[in-house]
């Protein structure tokens, strides 16, 4: 036993140090693309761009559930957004509440019969497709309840344009978050099949209009946490995992996407939640089986706010859901796809990093946690060697904080404020007390629910739609 | 926005297209109750001396009386308006000046005619005075041209306000289409520069209400924007944009152009 729990507390060790060093190693992918796209940017002119004829087109998809308070502010503003051409096609999810009517009425949009659907994908039945010449880059598409998935599929159906945008009804998109996105995809519209854009907190923020008008951190304590967590997990991250194209998820409040290969995969995958994640794993399997040069990209500069929950009980909520969308993905593509030489980045490194280090975190947590509780009884511990265990843990997450807040500050400078500086170091610290933690046991939990509903597919749809404030982005890691 | 404006226009813009004279007296007077206003609309129609038919309208919050005389040119107009002020005289309701105009003779549109005669009325006269209104007042020909400048460019609008006054203009400001809008119904214009690409009222509907709201109104429309698609172009003038400029623009060229449209 004593041997056991010896060899157990080594590989902890080294679980501990290959995790962080691993994402320090994707931290460093970061800083170096982040001169990079920082010159980029600074050297490009959107502002030109967004009227140009040479930019392409893109359908932007909002797929809506019960949003009727919030619906007619952010599709004003998604209809004055910096770029040439685009169009918004609002897909009511068979909302129970006046979603539909408030929409009808704001925009005087009527039924109507002629429009192309072209069945592309297979999705609930849609009701009807409702426009207004005067609002002419508005639809408004009204279908039987369906789910997330089958509303972007629903809206792909309609939609006109060779490029899709997915964006969340109560997200907030930048004025020129579009045509920066669109900038990256025409630096290399051959391979480029999808690009996600950069998410925020918004809570705090001063809002008008449906324009952020004002930049302030969160007041709260949860989302100020999430804010530290989502700078972390995007600046951090994704532009790391970008940069060796083995990028696992693009999130699903704001991300480009090709349609034509989106139709190829055979669309969103309704039933679960994650779909955001699934739809990126399946593109990069097809493209990988297909022999076809591409690359999933990660464009920073994009910036779309969100409304991150703020209690408990939604966070909870929204983490489970997470929690057991990842194990989805995981046993459904991750066992087929994992180390096998022919998937490449994607096949090798970020399926078993996400497998080893996010997927099956909690158990290592869990494991650990019992061990500690073993080494306590056996009367091993040594209160010297653990101290710097823990230390040493912290530190490390510490380190890799305050390197996102870093790049936040070399690159973007949202929170201009030496307070704020200031208070996103105070709560990089702080997560590591309590708030981790509790992450670690909701995903565990997440993993419970689907193994208790894992037969239960058809009553899964009616709930995959989440109450609002809770987001469908599937996850922050990678 | 004086109420009188939404009270006279429909009719304003009847007569306008049957192409029929129409007088307008407007008086200073002190409030009174709708009752009353059929009363004295009643009382000055048995008191004057033709038959004909007459609308009264008053802004209580302006303490502006106006009449509107159909089928009478600018010399009956003031034949009758002698009438009216004997009449508000007598019962002690006039407070200020009168103005008096006719459409056609005194202005093009009739709606921006009514407009520039409210504004006149702030500018207070001696009670019991009938001031003919004129559209190319002496003094106006001075006063420099108005311009309404919509765009959400922070750094545009105080480049081009700034650039704007120095070459004479009078330049308001608007930061979305709502806010156009809005100022745009306060005072008359002589020119609208717009974005289309504006918050909550997009252009197209802000020119498409401009137009509205004084179909042959002088105030001239110019599109400042980024838009390049010639799809844009194309609809900006079938809507009645005068002129169609893109970003990044020479102030140069913008004023030039600003120039010939309103001279």
């Amino acid at each position: 036993m004593r041997e056991f729990l010896l060899y157990y507390g080594m590989f902890a060790m080294y679980y501990v140090i290959a995790i962080n060093s691993l994402y320090f190693v994707i931290m460093m992918f970061s800083f170096k693309s982040i001169m990079g796209i920082l010159k980029n940017s600074l050297y490009s002119r959107f502002q030109a761009l967004s009227g140009s004829e040479h930019v392409p087109p893109i359908s932007i998809l909002v797929p809506a559930y019960n949003e009727e308070l919030t619906i007619i502010e952010n599709v004003r503003s998604l209809l004055a957004l910096n770029y040439p051409r685009y169009e918004v096609i609002v897909v009511n999810d068979g909302s129970k509440d006046d979603t539909l009517q408030v929409l009808i009425e704001e925009f005087s949009l009527t039924l109507s019969r002629h429009m192309p659907v072209q069945p592309l994908l297979q999705t609930s039945r849609v009701r009807g497709v409702y426009h207004n010449p005067a609002f002419p880059n508005l639809y408004l598409i009204d279908k039987e309840n369906g789910g997330k998935a089958d509303s972007l599929n629903a809206g792909i159906n309609l939609s006109h344009y060779p490029l899709i945008a997915s964006i969340d009804a109560d997200s907030l998109l930048e004025k020129d978050a579009l045509i920066r996105i669109a900038k990256v995809y025409m630096e290399n519209p051959e391979e480029t099949v999808a690009i996600g854009g950069d998410i925020r907190i918004a809570n705090g923020c001063k809002i008008e209009n449906g324009v952020v008008k004002d930049i302030r951190l969160p007041d709260k304590f949860l989302p100020m946490m999430q804010s530290v967590e989502y700078l972390k997990a995007f600046l951090g991250g994704r532009i790391g995992w970008s940069a060796i194209n083995g990028l696992i998820i693009v999130s699903g409040a704001f991300g480009v996407f090709r349609k034509d290969y989106v139709v190829k995969v055979g669309g969103y995958r309704g039933g679960y939640p994650g779909e955001d994640m699934n739809i990126i794993i399946k593109l990069h399997k097809y493209m990988l089986e297909n022999n076809l040069p591409y690359r999933v990209a990660f464009c920073p500069d994009a910036v779309c706010w969100t409304q991150a929950p703020d209690t408990w009980k939604i966070l909870g909520s929204q983490r489970r859901r997470w929690g057991r969308g990842n194990l989805k993905n995981m046993i459904e593509y991750g066992k087929n796809m994992v180390l096998r030489p022919k998937y490449k980045v994607f096949g090798m490194l970020t399926l078993p990093f996400n497998i080893l280090f996010e997927t099956l975190n909690p158990y290592f947590r869990i494991t650990g946690l019992l061990a500690l509780i073993g080494y306590t009884m056996l009367d091993m511990t040594n209160s010297h060697i653990l101290l710097i265990y823990g230390l040493l843990n912290v530190l490390y997450g510490v380190l890799l904080g305050i390197g996102s807040i870093l790049l936040e500050e070399i690159a973007f400078r949202r929170y201009p404020r030496f307070r704020d500086i200031v208070k996103m170091l105070f709560y990089t610290i702080l997560m590591f007390f309590g708030y981790r933690q509790i992450g670690v046991i909701w995903r565990f939990l997440g993993h419970i629910e689907y193994l208790r509903n894992n037969n239960s597919w058809g009553t899964m749809t009616r709930t995959s739609w989440q109450p609002k404030n809770s987001k469908n982005i599937s996850s922050l890691e990678a | 926005m004086s109420n009188l404006v939404p009270a006279f226009y429909e009719l304003l813009s009847k007569m306008e297209e049957n192409r029929m004279a129409c007088g307008v007296i407007l008086a200073a007077c002190k409030n009174f109750s709708a009752e009353s206003l059929e009363l004295v609309k009643r009382d000055m129609e048995a008191q004057l001396t033709d038959t004909m038919t007459i609308h009264a309208a008053h802004d209580k919050s302006k303490h502006i009386l106006g009449i509107l005389l159909e089928q009478k040119k600018l010399a009956d107009t003031h034949f009758y308006a002698l009438q009216v002020k004997d009449y508000l005289l007598g019962r002690k309701l006039l407070t200020g000046g009168m103005l008096i105009a006719s459409f056609p003779e005194s202005s093009r549109s009739s709606a921006q005619m009514l407009m520039r005669m409210i504004q006149e009325m702030k500018d207070a006269s001696e009670p019991g005075s009938i001031k003919v209104y004129e559209q190319h007042a002496a003094n106006r020909e001075q006063e420099p041209a108005s311009i309404l400048l919509v765009n959400q460019d922070e750094t545009v609008n105080e480049f081009l306000r700034i650039y704007l006054q120095r070459k004479g203009y009078q330049v308001t400001v608007a930061h979305d289409g709502m806010d156009g809008m809005e100022k745009f119904r306060e005072a008359a214009y002589d020119l609208v520069i717009t974005d289309l690409n504006l918050p909550v009222i997009s252009g197209y509907q802000l020119i498409e209400k401009i137009r509205h709201l004084g179909q042959n109104a002088m105030s001239k429309i110019m599109v400042l924007t980024d838009k390049r698609l010639e799809e844009d172009v194309q609809k900006s003038f079938a809507l009645g944009a005068s002129d169609y400029i893109t970003k990044p623009f020479s102030p140069v060229e913008l004023e030039a152009r600003v120039k010939r449209l309103i001279s």
